[in-house]
């Protein structure tokens, strides 16, 4: 049973893992393997701040709230043990900032500690009148891909560094099974009017006396295009861009003053941190995510493929809860060709 | 008038956050600041510099509040600012955890510092040896760059510096007419003061950049505590102990408990032992004391004696010693005691 995971991002990476240790001991014969012409670092999970927070408006289908626990819950378990840091794991806490009043969000009880700030903790920042605080977890890019591919690796599955133009070319070379997690991409795989890419630039500096995430919300600009401040393990995060429909991957002088300007009017200890480095990253924003089985049909070739793109900014928000419904897919795939030797593990 | 010349003996924390009040407070003085050791060779470089205070047992509650909220206020106003990565303070959140559930639930200061909150069950489920445990977010004010900051500002004002050690506080007269004690430990001699004794104090110096939360156990002789540049673990707690070098077995009793607390520091690196006396005495001295020998005079303005307190309390007691020295200028001033010398 071959499976060829398309995507070595989070998404990727985290399914193929999921498949292979729900699967590996009860069908001898699945042979992972992922293909990919991006790895990290220079995949969009890279650029993503990493810190776990959904959206603050409930998702068109419930099912991600249920996946975003799912992942919030896996990671803090995880952040216990001494490879927390390895993973790229760490507990950090911080404000949520609004204009006005706004509800509670639907993520309120997965988080830990969730409260209204209080007035004296509005005081810091004259622009907003109403807050949250919480603690949350940030899972970094650079450090989780990595850890995942060694993962991967020490079960045996290989990496192949290759643009795939068509899923017709991978099922010919012998997949059973095609995992497609290819991003603000998937697009070229098999067209997709409701993705789009979702621009983000970032600056990452260097100010390791911030230990607290500072969210803003604009109602009238939208998700990400007010300023936010992200640390992470070494380096903060500095954003506040996201432009629906631009496809470019460069860094963009204007876009580089919005996100300084909008954050050290925040945070104004931040005027004299310095710049380590600047990146643009494209959210593969889709209206929820693509997360299905799909049967094609090449000539005499059957090819079963699970879809798992589409995860805008908040993919390793909820990338291991859309893992795990992934690979309840694919086992109903094994079901039904009858493959498995005995009744699968609980998933 | 010829300016009041004053002389600061210390600079560590109180000494010169104490010349920093009597700068800006008293008017018409000279001030001079007189140690053997400047940063970072001082105490107060070795404290984490946690603003969770100390109870003095000899001062009442509503002041030690009162000093406890001047200095939050106070260093609040410059985290806030952009002097913040200068003066090395910055906000901190995390958690003060116990085993039994604490007589006293909500301590005194829980209003001064910002979101105190009990511990939710969830938040709990980290720390499984312990029931009970509070969250909130204070500050942390780092004297290796504090003290450099407030010295930097302090020459700004034309306070003078000066290493010197001084045996006895009347070699200060009468070059000076008014000595404000900030020596800390150094007061058994200065002051003659057999009360103030040190509390040994070890801790590591830790690289491990993923820890943003600091933690607090129970009466706090163990402790996380995140900085700008690295992480503190601590402690210990050793009376009547003089001696300055690290212990090893001690570094490693102090590394375990940390890693109960919070495993992933078994992943940190570049670890690094620092030890410290803490300047303890049953009562925080903050009083004048008029020396008089052989016809000399010497009014002296006591500040010592903050034990674990000292960043968490010093600007409010440096206001309140810039005040006694105030009281001590305008009594020099007035024709009364002029006619008495």
């Amino acid at each position: 049973m071959r499976v060829v995971v398309i995507g070595a991002g989070v998404i990727g990476l985290s399914t193929a893992l999921c498949i292979h240790e729900r699967y590996h001991s009860v069908l001898p014969s699945l042979d992972v393997r992922v293909y990919s012409d991006r790895f990290t670092p220079f995949t969009n999970s890279n650029v993503a701040a990493g810190l776990c927070q959904a959206y603050l408006a409930d998702p068109s289908n419930p099912q991600e709230v249920h996946w975003n626990q799912q992942t919030f819950d896996y990671l803090l378990s995880h952040i216990h043990s001494p490879n927390a840091a390895n993973m790229g794991l760490a507990l950090i806490s911080g404000y949520n900032l609004f204009r006005e009043d706004f509800p509670d969000p639907s993520w309120r009880d997965t988080v830990l500690g969730f409260r209204k700030l209080t007035c004296r903790e509005l005081d810091m920042f004259p622009d907003y009148s109403y807050g949250w605080f919480n603690t949350s977890l940030i899972v970094e890019g650079r450090r989780y891909l990595p850890w995942l591919t060694e993962r991967l690796t020490e079960r045996g599955v290989k990496f192949f560094q290759q643009k795939v133009e068509s899923f017709e070319e991978v099922a010919r070379g012998g997949a059973d099974v095609i995992i497609n997690c290819t991003g603000v991409w998937a697009g070229a795989l098999q067209p997709d009017p409701l993705l789009k890419p979702g621009r983000g630039q970032i600056i990452k500096v260097d100010a390791p006396w911030m230990k607290h995430f500072i969210l803003t919300h604009d109602a009238e600009k939208g998700i990400y295009q007010s300023p936010y401040i992200i640390p992470g393990i070494q380096a903060v995060t500095l954003g506040g861009i996201f432009q629906l429909g631009n496809w470019s991957e460069v860094n963009n002088i204007q876009d580089h003053n919005t996100i300084w300007e909008g954050c050290c009017r925040l945070e104004p200890s931040l005027k004299d941190a310095k710049i380590i480095a600047e990146l643009t990253g494209l959210r593969p924003v889709r209206p929820q995510i693509r997360l299905e089985r799909e049967k094609l049909r090449f000539g005499s070739l059957n090819t079963e493929v699970i879809h798992n793109y589409g995860h805008g900014g908040y993919g390793l928000t909820i990338h291991w809860g859309c893992a795990l419904e992934a690979a309840k897919l694919f086992g109903k795939i094994l079901e039904e060709r009858k493959l498995l030797r005995m009744p699968p593990p609980h998933l | 008038m010829a300016p009041v010349r004053i002389a600061v003996v210390g600079a560590g924390v109180v000494g010169l956050s104490t010349a920093m009040c009597v700068s800006k407070l008293v008017p018409g003085c000279s001030i001079t600041v007189i140690s053997d050791k400047f940063t970072p060779d001082t105490t107060s470089d070795v404290a984490a510099g946690m603003l969770i205070p100390h109870v003095y047992a000899d001062t009442p509650i509503p002041k030690q509040k009162q000093w406890f909220r001047e200095t939050f206020d106070h260093l609040f106003a410059i985290a806030s600012s952009a002097e913040a990565e200068d003066a090395g303070v910055h906000l901190v959140s995390g958690w003060q955890i116990f085993r039994s559930v604490p007589t006293e639930e909500v301590p005194f200061w829980a209003d001064v510092v910002l979101g105190f909150r009990k511990m939710t069950e969830a938040e709990l489920k980290k720390f499984p040896q312990h029931v009970f445990g509070h969250a909130f977010t204070t500050l942390k004010c780092e004297s290796p760059t504090y003290l450099p900051w407030l010295e930097k500002r302090l020459k700004g004002s034309g306070v003078l510096i000066l290493t010197r050690r001084i045996g006895d506080l009347w070699e200060l007269h009468p070059s000076f007419d008014i000595v404000v004690n900030c020596s800390g430990l150094g007061s058994r001699q200065l002051a003659g003061d057999s009360k103030i004794f040190p509390v040994r104090g070890q801790v590591l110096r830790v690289q491990a950049p993923w820890v943003k939360h600091f933690i607090r156990d129970g009466s706090g002789l163990t402790y996380i505590y995140p900085g700008i540049s690295n992480v503190i673990l601590g402690g210990t707690r050793q009376k009547g102990d003089w001696n300055l070098s690290p212990d090893a077995e001690i570094s490693r009793d102090i590394f375990s408990r940390c890693c109960a607390l919070e495993p992933s520091l078994h992943g940190a690196c570049d670890i690094r032992e620092k030890v410290g006396l803490r300047p303890f005495r049953p009562g925080l001295r903050l009083q004048t004391e008029c020396l008089a020998q052989d016809g000399r005079r010497l009014p002296v303005v006591h500040h010592y004696g903050h034990g674990s307190g000292g960043i968490s309390v010093h600007w409010g007691t440096a206001l309140e010693a810039a005040s006694l020295v105030g009281e001590c200028v305008r009594a020099l001033r007035t024709p009364t005691s002029k006619s008495k010398l």
